[in-house]
């Protein structure tokens, strides 16, 4: 087989073939999927978690009154008393963290009664006095509790250890939080996350910011205390965009979008600042305000690295798409359709959203740009599924792509193919394949549904594609006949060849067999039967228009009937009418009616030719 | 006369010896019938569940000595304090307790009528249960109306069930996890009512009965030696297991009507949850309406000092697999949901846009086949954001989603439509 056969195989193979294996589930088909209303979704679900990768080196030192001591003496007994309360039973009140009061004045009068220690023992000893305070408090005391947070600020008034710093502060936290105030908590720990010199566990403190808001949602009222700083607004926006609907999230992410709108100062501080924004342009993408997405997009600098991140072109090409500014829309869409560093199937979606940008700026050339870019996208899409699992779907790219299809064979008009091919030429589809080989290809099934055979038999022998180029010439030779001037009898039984030449050919003269894959019917039924809501009454009818025309031109059985429909009329009961009549029934009983239509007239026709054919039959016999 | 004096004497010392083994049951006044309520329990560590349904009681455990911030709303609240079973109880920690209680109800809602002791007592030790119990009354205020949970073992003859609840003004036999150890699979017992209501009635003390609405996860796993050991998932839902490939279910039902789901791991599915290995069981017992159902009709033929039914238990947020309150309260009424699927449609609060909340209705019980929905719009949707455990696919101006047999999904939300004019949704035949 000619190697540029196999070409066009190869690349009509792949326009049709990503069939998506889904169990008990038919293959995917992508079509229009600028028309789905779930195309614009974020690429994710939720975004990443606030915590971030540990620091180099970062180790831990034990906390206050734990370690064991190398030397004996004061701070060890010291030690040695304060590990003792960690197995002193809980109590009526069930918490591991809290004990007798009797058991905590023990070490209390010990701290009292014992010997100078040195001063590198000074500020651990001090630390140690405000956990045995927080020890001894009952959780819902608030004025023990009052205290152990008066002297755990104090603590940290005056210059610390690193360590013993962090470690009071995680207290602080504690006690905050006990005190009822988990903005003030939640932001000790979000801080704490921050630094290189936490001696406070990652899992410790992911857990306890957990905790914060588990059993009780953040409440409107606590955001303001979050807007402070951006990885403080943050975490708010993290547990706004995981509080539903039914409680209260709404609300929650509205007024957390008020409250920043204000702050301008938190998007200037870099990546948390870009997070932060992006966390918003996804919230107000929820709450259906498209100038909330392009204000917060504006937030994040313009040398800003995250303005090439996938998510920020594709919220804010969507913004601009639900607006209708589609030249701004085709921008952004553009950039995250070439940026080579962005997921394929990101890329896909990209590429279908500017069919949509081109199909509403009445670009259709770019249109087929953009569907054959998003086939060319396939085999990247299959191989991005089988490393992070899962299925692709038609708005990842995936599936049996009809764009290209409809594109080709109804949409655009023969100057618009010309103009693919003379802007485009031969832009590559796949390794060693051409778009533009498929556009010839169209090309060439266009001019023998115009009945140009000599020239749609040239470009199928450029192509190579011998065997259409000889079905070509055939039906050339046979259309010719059909023209030459001769005896009515001549001219009818060269029409008879021709009809039957066709009627022997289905689906390799009229029909573009590369493009379909058998599922014209899904797209052109689905149309009819699932327009709803309904496009335009102008628009529904320019489509159908196409639609029809397509359906007509492509189907030899039906050309063929014409003929010897024409035949029958002109012959006449002769024996060439009455063959051609029983021909053209042949031909209209075979019309796949769930793609071609005109159901009604073929079922008349079939009884029109059926009755004549009888009555002709009947009088002839002697 | 000597013939009057002798049948005067043996009458007395008959009296006497009668008093000496019969005890009567109006030797306490008789006590006032409570109102018949239905209610529910609401157990500390998740956050519980929305509901719009305001029942009649709730009991809320109380760890602490705060009254929890997000309670349910309800007619009337009951504290609940769970005592291990280890635990001394002392007269100490019955004054304890009162005070706890005091404090408690005097920063919690006004509704705050009694107090319930959860104690799983060693039948044994009844007659300390007793006194505690007692110490307990002299120091908790006179108006409080004291509960107490019952084990059934407690009610065989022989034992000194009549002295603990002499001490109480109700107490609460929990019809489920009855035997000596919680089982794998099955949770509600079978209530029948000829049996239990002449022994409860026969107290004298007003009684309420706790009935499962609730289920559970649990996976067996055979040890070295061949002995199966059961660990209970609090964080696995019936939706991580239903459906998957080749991850066949065999079903049962219990005596008392749950449905039982049992699924065999192997290495694929040992991925499913981090407590799985290759071999294990897991068992997924489902309440029904079948088992709510029953168990309430059968508590309402017991009469006497019955005066209703507690629910074990208001599910927490996240959970799958126990009914609401407003589920139970329907089933009870018999306008439960049918296993007809129904779409709702809730207008979220959003900007410029119109935005609908879509939201599936499945029925109470687990459908044993596999489902595919489709919802469609009356209207133009310009975008739709799928949520939810689904993963929905807009297809051809429809939402379409899969679910999967033995789900455990009830209520299950789809995602939100963002639209120009309100919509609403309705289920495509």
């Amino acid at each position: 087989m000619p190697v540029l056969r196999r070409r066009i195989i190869t690349v009509l193979l792949i326009i049709g073939g990503f069939v998506v294996l889904v169990e008990a589930c038919s293959p995917e088909l992508t079509f229009r999927a600028y028309l789905s209303p779930d195309l614009f979704q974020p690429f994710r679900r939720s975004f990443a978690g606030i915590t971030r990768s540990v620091p180099a080196g970062r180790g831990y030192v034990p906390y206050a009154g734990i370690s064991e001591s190398t030397e004996s003496g004061p701070i060890d007994e010291l030690r040695q008393a304060y590990r003792n309360l960690l197995s002193s039973s809980a109590g009526l009140y069930g918490a591991s963290l809290n004990f007798a009061p009797e058991a905590v004045e023990v070490v209390r009068e010990r701290i009292r009664t014992m010997a100078p220690v040195d001063s590198k023992y000074a500020d651990e000893v001090d630390l140690l006095q405000c956990k045995l305070d927080l020890r001894a408090a009952r959780n819902d005391d608030d004025a023990s509790l009052a205290t152990a947070q008066a002297c755990l600020e104090k603590y940290l008034e005056r210059p610390r250890p690193a360590a013993l710093r962090s470690e009071a502060r995680g207290w602080l936290a504690r006690t905050l939080f006990l005190r009822k105030n988990r903005a003030d908590a939640a932001r000790i720990y979000l801080d704490e996350l921050e630094s290189p010199d936490s001696n406070i566990k990652r899992e410790r403190l992911s857990v306890s910011l957990k905790m914060l808001y588990s059993w009780q949602p953040l409440r409107t009222e606590d955001l303001s205390a979050f807007l402070d700083a951006p990885s403080h607004a943050l975490f708010a926006a993290h547990l706004a965009s995981n509080t539903s609907p039914r409680n209260g999230g709404d609300g929650l992410n509205r007024a957390l979008l008020a409250g920043l709108e204000e702050k301008r100062s938190l998007f200037r501080e870099g990546p948390q600042s870009d997070a932060l924004a992006l966390s918003q342009m996804r919230a107000a993408l929820r709450l259906g305000d498209p100038d909330a997405i392009l204000r917060f997009a504006n937030r994040i600098a313009g040398t800003s690295d995250a303005r090439k991140y996938a998510e920020y072109l594709w919220l804010t090409g969507a913004a601009h798409f639900l607006k209708g500014n589609y030249p701004q829309a085709e921008q952004f869409f553009l950039e995250l359709f070439e940026a080579s560093d962005a997921a394929a199937s990101e890329r896909a979606r990209a590429g279908e959203a500017l069919e949509g940008v081109y199909d509403r700026m009445g670009r259709p050339v770019d249109q087929l740009w953009a569907a054959f870019r998003v086939v060319r996208l396939g085999p990247e899409i299959q191989k991005e599924f089988q490393t992070k699992g899962g299925y692709p779907t038609s708005i990842d790219g995936a599936g049996i792509n009809l764009d290209v299809a409809f594109l080709l064979d109804a949409q655009l008009t023969d100057s618009q193919l010309q103009q693919y091919l003379d802007r485009y030429g031969r832009s590559p589809l796949l390794a060693n394949s051409s778009a533009g080989d498929v556009v010839r290809y169209a090309r060439a099934v266009r001019y023998a549904r115009s009945e140009e055979f000599d020239k749609a038999a040239q470009i199928y022998s450029d192509l190579s594609t011998i065997e259409r180029a000889d079905n070509a010439k055939e039906a050339a030779r046979l259309y010719a006949a059909t023209r030459v001037a001769g005896s009515g009898e001549t001219q009818l039984e060269a029409l008879y060849a021709y009809a039957d030449f066709l009627a022997s050919n289905s689906n390799r003269i009229f029909f573009n067999d590369g493009l379909w894959w058998g599922f014209q019917s899904a797209v052109f039924t689905s149309r009819e039967s699932h327009a709803f809501p309904k496009p335009s009454a102008e628009r529904l009818t320019r489509v159908q228009t196409l639609e029809r025309k397509l359906k007509d031109e492509q189907e030899e059985y039906w050309r063929a009937y014409k003929v010897l429909n024409g035949i029958v009329l002109k012959a006449g009961p002769t024996p060439l009418g009455k063959q051609a009549a029983r021909r053209a029934i042949v031909c209209l009983r075979r019309i796949n009616t769930d793609r071609f239509g005109r159901l009604d007239e073929i079922h008349a026709a079939d009884r029109r030719l059926s009755s004549w054919l009888e009555r002709n039959e009947v009088s002839a016999k002697p | 006369m000597r013939q009057i004096s002798r049948v005067t004497g043996l009458g007395a010392v008959a009296l006497v010896v009668a008093g000496l083994f019969w005890t009567p049951t109006w030797s306490n006044p008789p006590r006032k019938h409570l109102p018949w309520k239905t209610g529910f329990w609401v157990w500390a560590g998740d956050s519980p569940a929305e509901s719009e349904t305001k029942p009649d009681l709730l009991y809320v455990q109380v760890p602490g000595a705060r009254w929890p911030d997000n309670v349910p709303e309800a007619s009337q609240y009951v504290m609940v304090r769970r005592i291990e079973r280890s635990s001394d109880i002392t007269p100490q920690i019955a004054e304890a307790l009162a005070a706890v209680y005091t404090e408690v109800r005097q920063g919690g809602p006004q509704s705050i009528v009694g107090l319930q002791i959860d104690y799983d007592c060693p039948t044994s030790r009844l007659a300390d249960y007793a006194s505690f119990l007692r110490d307990l009354r002299e120091a908790i205020p006179p108006d409080t109306h004291v509960s107490i949970t019952a084990l059934l073992d407690w009610f065989r003859p022989g034992t000194e069930i009549q002295e603990v609840v002499q001490a109480v003004d109700e107490f609460v036999p929990q019809f489920y996890d009855a035997g000596p150890e919680r089982a794998a699979s099955g949770i509600a017992e079978v209530i029948d009512a000829e049996k239990w209501a002449p022994i409860f009635n026969a107290l004298g003390t007003p009684y309420r009965i706790g009935i499962s609405s609730f289920g559970r996860v649990a996976r067996r796993r055979a040890n070295s030696s061949g002995v199966e050991q059961v660990m209970y998932f609090r964080d696995a839902r019936p939706f991580d297991f239903a459906g998957k490939k080749e991850l066949e279910p065999s079903i049962q039902s219990t005596n008392a009507g749950e449905l039982v789901v049992h699924y065999t791991i192997n290495d694929v599915h040992a991925r499913l949850h981090s407590g799985l290995a290759p071999r294990d069981q897991v068992d997924i017992t489902f309440p029904t309406t079948e088992s709510v159902r029953s168990g309430y009709e059968a508590v309402r033929r017991f009469g006497g000092y019955c005066a209703g039914a507690i629910f074990f238990r208001w599910p927490g947020r996240s959970e799958t697999l126990a009914f609401t309150a407003s589920e139970v309260l329907e089933i009870l009424t018999g306008t439960s949901g049918s296993s007809e699927i129904e779409v709702e449609t809730r207008e979220g609060d959003c900007v410029s846009l119109r935005c609908a909340d879509v939201y599936l209705r499945l029925g109470p019980d687990p459908a044993s086949t596999d489902r595919r929905v489709s919802v469609r719009p009356n209207g133009r949707v310009e975008m739709f954001l799928p949520d939810g455990p689904l993963l929905p696919r807009w297809r051809q101006s429809e939402i379409t989603v899969n679910i999967p047999a033995y789900s455990g999904l009830r209520y299950v939300y789809l995602g939100r439509a963002l639209s120009h004019e309100s919509v609403q949704f309705e289920v495509t035949p």
